[in-house]
């Protein structure tokens, strides 16, 4: 019995300093929200937005609009011993500008406030 | 003594094991876009609900946003790490399966930023933790 309590204890013992880990990636800029606000919608100019956020990710021509897409990700990896999760989300912020170059809609999106480290892969 | 051989059973099965999960983007479900109303919704409303797309591409009039999410599950046993305990050679007799469940929910929105059209590009099926590989 002292025998298999032993092998019992050693081998909880051993599962946790097996190896336990947090990793963290990022890809791109944070997006600070008051340079978000800045981005008004009828009097911001492309040349502004270029100015505050840097050249875009990306330019999609679409029904005769530029659209500035600026993207962010950010990683999260949680692993312990036989255990592991690993979540990937992204912000984007896409600014429509109409024929004169001046901003006619703004869409942004941060998930990335909702990422968590994880280690338990069950579940939602 | 039954039950401490159970308990050591356990443990040495268990770091047999290997969960691992991946997750990209929170998963849209069909009945997270019953909103979404044809020539009546607006890209805002979307966003509003959906958060801003992972892309906007265009062609001619039309400008489509797409949702992109993954989940993926991947479980193993590796019987050889058993081994471990009483041998120096611990040679590796793995069954391991990776599932991922890949799906993109696309909105067709007219010039104006009005929805036209919208759909799941794929619908995997749900992924479990399965370690057979056959």
């Amino acid at each position: 019995m002292r025998y298999v309590a032993m092998i019992a204890l050693a081998l909880s013992l051993s599962l946790p300093l097996n190896g336990c880990a947090f990793f963290r990636g990022h890809w791109g800029e944070d997006f600070d929200p008051q340079d978000v606000e800045y981005i008004k919608k009828g009097t911001t100019t492309r040349a502004e937005v270029a100015a505050r956020f840097g050249a875009p990710d990306e330019i999609v021509h679409a029904a005769e609009r530029d659209i500035f897409h600026y993207r962010r990700y950010d990683s999260k990896l949680g692993y312990l011993v036989i255990f592991s999760r690993f979540n990937i989300m992204g912000d984007h912020l896409y600014v429509f500008f109409n024929r004169e170059g001046v901003v006619d809609e703004v869409v942004f999106g941060k998930r990335t406030d909702r990422l968590k480290f994880q280690i338990w892969p069950f579940g939602d | 003594m039954a039950a401490g051989l159970c308990l050591v059973m356990v443990l040495l099965t268990l770091t047999a094991c290997q969960w691992r999960r991946l997750k990209i983007n929170d998963l849209i479900t069909p009945d997270d876009v019953t909103f979404i109303e044809r020539g009546k919704t607006s890209l805002a409303d979307v966003v509003a609900r959906l958060g801003a797309p992972d892309e906007i591409t265009s062609r001619e009039n039309i400008m489509v946003a797409r949702y992109r999410f993954r989940d993926g599950k991947y479980f193993k046993i590796d019987a050889g790490r058993l081994l471990a305990f009483w041998s120096p050679v611990t040679p590796e007799m793995s069954m391991a399966r990776g599932q991922v469940q890949t799906d993109v929910f696309q909105v067709v929105l007219d010039a104006n930023g009005i929805v036209q059209e919208h759909a799941f590009a794929f619908r995997s099926p749900t992924g479990r933790f399965n370690p057979w590989p056959f």
